[in-house]
């Protein structure tokens, strides 16, 4: 975390609540990409960000501002959103153990790795068919490159355990693609 | 440690969908007027329970006084129209207590000062 946003913090914790508008402004795209992948509505997912930023600004003294300000607020951010969605059904598709685990690996590679506008048009339509979690997973690693580790902090899950449910999902992706080009 | 990036197909998707939807251009602002009410009514919440609780002090505190003091009525029988008037200005004991409510009442204008100005600054 930079110096001058700990200086900013404890600016806000002494009563300058207006500093807290540098925050706002700083991460709320990047949250509101998080929350909008996860959630899949645009209008919901703008409500959700700004309860985030309450959330943070009203936990902002349990803060320890010697670690990373993003971080946390991801955290709220994927712990918010995840209780938004327990009130509302969710769409996404499950696929059965085995058939993911007889998913070739060379062939998940390949096609995630390959472009053009249908295999992402296809792609899209796929993301959109996973959990929240997956999603979640997904755009912190992938779209944001967070490392391993500071996924697991975010979600709350154990790195090993991240690693597995990243690689089922480029799995299940596969074969969401597959199932469209049928 | 961090994994070499692939999958470059899955972040330009990902990338796609993020460009199709995007904040709305005064969150910031929505953002801060909700962040101080809120505020504002947390505070307003503290001081109504805060003064519940003055007043319930105060009131104990009357119970309890009068608890003590009726007894003592009762058994020295004196009243307190009597009491009053044998206190005399210049007893010792004036000089002890006018301190003691020279200083509650200065505390008390500080703290209404602070309050206002506290409020003052919350408002900007």
């Amino acid at each position: 975390m930079k110096r001058d946003e700990r200086e900013i913090i404890k600016e806000i914790l002494r009563g300058e609540t207006h500093l807290y508008a540098h925050f706002v402004e700083r991460y709320s795209e990047a949250v509101f990409s998080l929350v909008t992948h996860m959630i899949n509505c645009r209008e919901d997912a703008e409500e959700i960000t700004q309860d985030v930023f309450l959330k943070a600004y009203e936990k902002l003294s349990s803060f320890n501002v010697e670690s990373s300000f993003s971080t946390w607020l991801y955290r709220i951010a994927y712990n918010t959103t995840i209780s938004a969605l327990r009130k509302r059904p969710c769409n996404s598709v499950a696929i059965a153990d085995d058939i993911l685990a007889d998913t070739d690996d060379t062939l998940v590679d390949e096609t995630l790795n390959s472009t053009g506008e249908k295999l992402l048009q296809r792609l899209e339509r796929a993301i959109s068919m996973l959990d929240a979690e997956e999603r979640a997973l997904v755009t912190l690693y992938h779209l944001e490159e967070r490392s391993i580790a500071e996924t697991a902090q975010i979600t709350g899950l154990k790195e090993s355990n991240v690693k597995v449910k990243l690689h089922r999902t480029r799995k299940k992706l596969y074969l969401l693609i597959k199932e469209q080009e049928i | 440690m961090k994994e070499p990036q692939r999958y470059s197909s899955l972040k330009m998707a990902m990338q796609r969908q993020d460009s199709k939807s995007k904040l709305s251009t005064n969150f910031t602002f929505a953002t801060m007027q909700r962040l101080r009410e809120a505020a504002a009514a947390r505070e307003r919440r503290e001081n109504r329970i805060m003064f519940l609780m003055a007043v319930a002090a105060s009131l104990l505190m009357i119970t309890v006084g009068a608890c003590i003091i009726a007894p003592m009525i009762e058994n020295y029988t004196f009243s307190l129209p009597e009491f009053a008037r044998g206190v005399s200005i210049d007893s010792e004991e004036l000089g002890i207590y006018l301190p003691f409510f020279a200083a509650f009442m200065l505390m008390l204008l500080l703290d209404i000062k602070l309050r206002s100005i506290q409020r003052k600054k919350f408002n900007e």
